[in-house]
């Protein structure tokens, strides 16, 4: 359970499945839910960006009060000792990128062929851009002699 | 977590000629969760009610390679600490696919590693002085964060009991699960509902979560994985090619587990891939050999499922709507650290559900062509065709919950980042 200190208050948190749990002690009173949030991700080893590198937006849902925080709320005046917060992103899932060869799809849901040319909506192909797939790896590889040394 | 090594790829063209070393900063948490998960295997709460693997207690091991060190064969994950599990757990090279994936893409963006070749790569591990750890201690939050270990409620069952009269369904259809993997039950209903959603949802992306219990059969030293319903994803955005799963989302989920009063875990989810939409501009014997009509998970599935779902108990389901042949669906879960096609259990009906409503229909075993069934293909399963009428959406009540207070009216971003203002948000 989260303890009372004389700096701050204790606080427990979750992601959203319920899989990741941590408690927070002496969470200064003057601090902003924003500051909260953003230290919890780092802590918790939340993923701050989608894998396009856009950053993902993060909700603090207060479970005494069933409402969503705001970012510029005060924690000393929201949150209360031993409060549950739940972190949720907004988070998406897709089938627009398919990186080995074959089809993909582009955002605006026109059809990329295998052959890497897109196809309208009219089945007209537009541009053919390298069709080439990306190298294999082969991780059987036979360390060589020389032993490297950590680049710096 | 302690590793007092940096790690790096070394990385060789097709001639085995150096193209240089690239320095990676692995996530080691799906690691750590496979570590965690063999433990739980193996010894039920025992090992987790005792406080073991705590993210604090774990170490992360070079494996070193018979060539000598730097360079290494793979980790591994050991336990600290007087209750811990004496067995560490060990992971391949395979790992670090991922990072040598990222660093051929670097080579060849430089010109050094030209697209269609083999490359290879080694992985190396080096030593690094106590004050690494320290100078990343000096930006750490004016808090405190204690992290909790997972202790994921567990109920005492047999498994051989629980699996009896289920058809295992093997990943890229083969005729039997992986021994090595956890077992996956999925009742037949809740593939159905699935199905149903995908079909409705005619050229959008849909989905849900899966929820149910984590049993462990202390004679067995096993645990399995029994998915019980899905609840459809509401407040969500999608299109053809993305599904967003909102705040409000989970917080609906939340309410929805609590209501149902079952003591429900959250074990994974699922989403569509409307292929038939995708691939409208194509002939159906094209569609039939097309990638796209194989399940796969996409670079932002994997995110999701890494994001929201890291425990290595946890499944993604994904329902593929194809115009020449039935729904057909593919599972997959953590292995060793990577997010990979895996096998389950199906089982007829869904009992363990009441209140869930779909009518019976016809089903029948995937017959794909051999090509089909290499290691990298997941479990398939198909579902016939829907009837035209649309079937009724979810096993979970729909009421909105009495406890909490209702969504909120204005939900606070954190991030300067935009917050998917560009799609709409769709209510069932």
């Amino acid at each position: 359970m989260a303890e009372t200190t004389a700096t701050g208050i204790g606080l427990e948190v979750s992601d959203v499945s319920g899989q990741k749990t941590a408690l927070v002690h002496d969470m200064p009173t003057d601090a902003s839910v924003g500051e909260l949030i953003e230290g919890l991700l780092a802590q918790m080893k939340l993923p701050r960006n989608d894998v396009s590198g856009r950053p993902l937006t993060y909700h603090a849902l207060l479970e005494r009060e069933g409402r969503h925080l705001h970012a510029s709320e005060v924690v000393g005046e929201a949150l209360h000792q031993g409060d549950k917060v739940i972190l949720q992103p907004n988070i998406d899932a897709g089938g627009c990128r398919i990186e080995a060869s074959g089809c993909r799809i582009d955002a605006a849901g026109c059809r990329i062929d295998g052959s890497g040319a897109r196809v309208d909506a009219g089945g007209r192909r537009v541009g053919v851009p390298d069709r080439r797939p990306l190298p294999s790896p082969n991780v059987a590889i036979e360390p060589p002699r020389n032993r490297p040394v950590l680049a710096t | 977590m302690t590793t007092p090594y940096r790690y790096a790829i070394l990385m060789f063209d097709g001639d085995d000629a150096s193209l240089g070393q690239v320095l990676i900063d692995p996530d080691w948490e799906p690691a750590l969760e496979w570590a965690r998960l063999q433990a739980l295997r193996r010894h039920g709460l025992e090992l987790a009610g005792a406080g073991a693997g705590e993210p604090s207690s774990l170490a992360i091991e070079p494996l070193w390679h018979e060539a000598g060190a730097p360079y290494i064969r793979g980790f591994q994950v050991r336990m600290t600490g007087a209750e811990a599990d004496p067995e560490p757990c060990e992971l391949s090279l395979r790992f670090f696919h991922d990072a040598a994936d990222v660093a051929a893409k670097r080579l060849i963006e430089d010109g050094k590693l030209e697209r269609g070749t083999t490359y290879r790569y080694a992985a190396c591990a080096f030593p690094i002085s106590p004050d690494h750890d320290a100078d990343l201690a000096g930006s750490r939050a004016r808090f405190a964060v204690e992290r909790q270990p997972a202790r994921p409620r567990l109920l005492q069952s047999s498994l051989s009991e629980r699996l009896r009269g289920a058809e295992p369904i093997a990943a890229g259809g083969g005729e039997q699960e992986d021994a090595a993997e956890l077992p996956v039950l999925l009742p037949a209903r809740v593939l159905e509902e699935a199905a149903d959603l995908a079909r409705t949802e005619e050229g959008i992306e849909t989905g849900g979560l899966l929820i149910g219990h984590l049993h462990h059969d202390p004679g067995m030293a096993e645990l399995l994985v029994e998915v019980t319903a899905q609840l459809p994803a509401r407040h969500t955005c999608g299109d053809a090619t993305k599904l967003t799963f909102t705040a409000q989302t989970w917080t609906e989920a939340r309410a929805t587990l609590a209501l149902r009063g079952k003591d429900e875990i959250m074990l994974g989810w699922w989403h569509s891939h409307p292929v038939r939409h995708w691939c409208r501009n194509c002939p159906l014997d094209r569609q039939r050999d097309c990638a796209l009509a194989r399940g796969f998970l996409s670079a932002d599935d994997r995110a999701l499922h890494r994001a929201i779902f890291p425990s290595a108990y946890s499944v993604a389901l994904l329902a593929s709507d194809v115009a020449f042949d039935e729904v057909s669906f593919s599972l997959f879960g953590w292995r060793q650290g990577r997010l990979e096609p895996r096998g389950f259990h199906r089982r007829q009906g869904g009992a363990t559900v009441p209140g869930s409503a779909t009518g019976s229909r016809s089903r029948e075993r995937s017959t794909r062509e051999s090509n089909e069934a290499d290691a990298e293909q997941p479990a398939i399963e198909r579902l016939a065709p829907l009837p035209a009428a649309p079937a009724p959406l979810a096993a979970a009540p729909a009421p909105l919950p009495a406890g909490p207070a209702p969504l909120p009216a204005g939900p606070a971003p954190l991030t300067a980042g935009s917050d998917s203002g560009a799609c709409a948000e769709r209510r069932r």
